[in-house]
């Protein structure tokens, strides 16, 4: 916990540090109130390596969500880590595949590496999830989501039946 | 003030009023969602609504998410939200004792009065406080920003130098954007995206919703510690009847304290009804046993925290300074709305705001109402497994935060503010004064800007009466905290709700 809280503030020294260098390329009076800031940020972040390499010897106590997050352990942390992969990824793949599709995959993925054993189960959820919200971001949400095959043909279904 | 009230009981006002209680009753019923949360991921639909009906719905969400933390408190002791851990104490001994439905029906009509009494508080101190306020300058304007810091900073369980670590880092991040002195774009980094700053909403999202989603999914995976719904007894009318009115004093010292707790940054609904819960030990003349089903100890909590909700409105909107998580995104959502909170919105806008106001009144008696009759319905959500709520809480963060501006990059924004609050969690460093700096951050570098150009010396400052009253207080509760080292011992630590 003491590497991680050690690393933790020099990263934030480091962007202190970026920002103080581009702050100085600014000029005038608009530069001292980033400078102020970087300037405290740095002593703040002095401060707390200090406390930290004080308190390297105490044990740690986390309490609240993160005191879970960071006890988990073997397959759960696994499974975690898992699940942040496939959210970050989501975005990513909505891109590519589409809305319907990703949304499908991603919901599906992720209830059955959560819990839910029957992945036809899952998959039939997602799937009538994703194409309710479809319907709904392109009649009442007006939301252009990324669009794949399956997105663009329900687009034109939806089209023929209003016209 | 008229206008306002016919505007809130409009049949759109109406439907957003029920419609915002009831999603926040689900909302706040299922243990693990927060009000906050059910707030954050509702903002997005706000765009299809008027700026009133979308507040309306929100406060409903606000107020239904506090009250619905009850259902669960009562039913299994597991508090909905981290507000309702007084009401689990006392609501669950009368539900083991036969009696849930009185428990759930007495939590309802004492949300309901708190949230009452204190729209009645908004409807009257708001407009004053903003009248006072608009006389102020940038001097009155930056000694109250500091003030609000300040009083977060000083109030938190947390280290002092963490939570002022914090403020300056959520200040140094609100930087990156356009800089509003000579209006070039700064620490962009050659982002097109950045110079507009960080969407808001999608930041906070990333703070309270996916986040969440994270350790939902965690606790998702660990074995089921859910208690046994308690839900026996015979129907509760005729013994609320009874009740209620014999302890008008409770529900007032209650709401006063909600409404003046509220009224200070940085006490939420999770620390007052500890607050007041202890104050009706002290006064209560009645001999009841607190901790084993009081009556007055159940109406002391909920009350309080309802009237909580409705105090945080005041500075909200009378000074554009949010008290909790929750109104932190309310403020994101008024600004996603082009309305700016603050004086100038109460002086621009005033049927806005009252439309809002009266629409927090009734949308509190019909919380009250639902709470009595309907509430124990609610209970069905309990049985809704963690691993859908993680999936479906993520998946809705994504699409909500696409569909502010129908842009990607709001996404990662988010996605980072996740990892942040994440991170500064395991730091130890508390979200609230990040969330506060990141809110406020953009006005305080404003008000410097015209405070450096219009004074040319501190001993003109100091020459304003309101600016150096909250530079004093805010100087005498710095250095209180620092003379008593840690915090106020026996109240929880700071939590979304």
């Amino acid at each position: 916990m003491f590497v991680f809280r050690l690393v933790s503030f020099l990263l934030i020294a480091a962007f202190a540090l970026v920002l103080g260098e581009q702050a100085m390329g600014i000029s005038g009076m608009a530069s001292t109130y980033p400078l102020t800031l970087v300037t405290v940020v740095l002593a703040g972040t002095l401060y707390m390596i200090a406390t930290a390499v004080a308190q390297r010897r105490e044990p740690t106590v986390l309490t609240g969500d993160v005191s879970h997050l960071v006890a988990a352990t073997g397959p759960e942390r696994l499974r975690l880590f898992a699940f942040v992969i496939l959210w970050v990824a989501y975005p990513w793949l909505l891109g590519l595949l589409g809305f319907i599709v990703t949304t499908t995959l991603a919901i599906a993925v992720s209830l059955y590496m959560l819990g839910q054993k029957r992945i036809l189960l899952a998959l039939a959820c997602a799937a009538a999830f994703s194409v309710v919200f479809a319907v709904l971001f392109m009649t009442v949400f007006y939301v252009p989501v990324p669009a794949g095959v399956l997105d663009d043909w329900l687009t034109s279904f939806i089209f023929r039946l209003q016209s | 003030m008229l206008e306002g009230f016919l505007n809130a009981i409009t049949y759109q006002s109406v439907a957003a009023e029920i419609g915002g209680v009831i999603i926040g009753i689900i909302f706040g019923a299922i243990p693990g969602l927060t009000a906050t949360l059910g707030i954050a991921l509702f903002v997005p639909v706000t765009f299809l609504m008027s700026p009133e009906h979308g507040m309306i719905m929100l406060g409903g969400i606000y107020s239904g998410g506090i009250f619905g933390g009850s259902i669960s408190a009562i039913l299994i002791n597991i508090p909905g939200t981290p507000a309702s851990i007084v009401t689990s104490w006392e609501g669950h001994a009368m539900a083991r004792a036969g009696k849930a439905p009185f428990a759930l029906a007495l939590a309802a009509v004492s949300s309901g009065i708190g949230g009452i009494l204190a729209a009645i508080a908004v409807l009257f101190l708001t407009p004053i406080l903003s009248s006072f306020a608009l006389s102020f300058g940038s001097p009155e304007y930056c000694a109250l920003l500091i003030f609000s810091f300040t009083i977060v900073i000083v109030m938190l369980e947390t280290p002092l130098a963490s939570n002022l670590f914090g403020c300056f880092v959520g200040l140094l991040i609100v930087t990156i954007g356009i800089d509003p002195v000579i209006g070039t774009p700064r620490f962009t980094f050659g982002v097109v995206e950045l110079y507009s700053g960080f969407n808001l909403v999608a930041v906070l999202i990333g703070f309270f919703c996916m986040s969440q989603a994270v350790v939902l999914a965690l606790n998702s995976l660990k074995p089921d510690k859910g208690g046994e719904i308690i839900f026996d007894g015979k129907r509760p009318y005729g013994e609320l009847l009874r009740v209620v009115p014999t302890r008008i004093f409770t529900y007032l010292r209650s709401a006063v304290t909600g409404v003046f707790l509220g009224i200070l940054p940085a006490l939420g609904p999770v620390e007052t009804p500890f607050i007041s819960y202890a104050l009706e030990k002290r006064f209560n003349k009645r001999n009841e046993k607190f901790g084993k089903g009081s009556i007055s100890g159940l109406i002391a909590s909920e009350t309080s925290i309802s009237a909580n909700v409705g105090g945080s409105l005041i500075p909200l909107i009378s000074l554009g300074i949010p008290g909790s998580g929750a109104a932190a995104v309310f403020i994101g959502a008024l600004t996603l709305h082009g309305l700016q909170p603050g004086p100038m919105l109460f002086a621009n806008q005033p049927t806005l705001i009252y439309s809002f106001f009266w629409g927090f009144l009734i949308l509190n008696i019909f919380m009250l109402f639902f709470g009595v009759f309907a509430a124990r319905y609610c209970a069905f959500v309990l049985k809704i497994p963690k691993f859908v709520l993680a999936t479906f809480v993520a998946v809705f963060s994504i699409l909500g935060t696409f569909a502010i501006q129908n842009n990607m990059f709001d996404v990662f924004v988010m996605l980072g503010a996740t990892a942040f609050a994440l991170w500064f969690q395991a730091l130890r460093i508390s979200l609230l004064p990040v969330v506060m700096a990141v809110i406020l951050g953009p006005l305080f570098e404003q008000q410097i800007a015209v405070l450096n150009t219009s004074y040319s010396s501190v001993g003109e400052v100091l020459q304003r009466p309101v600016a150096v009253v909250f530079l004093a207080v805010s100087v005498l509760m710095l250095g209180f905290r620092l003379v008593r080292g840690t915090s106020r011992r026996g109240m929880p630590e700071q939590t979304e709700v």
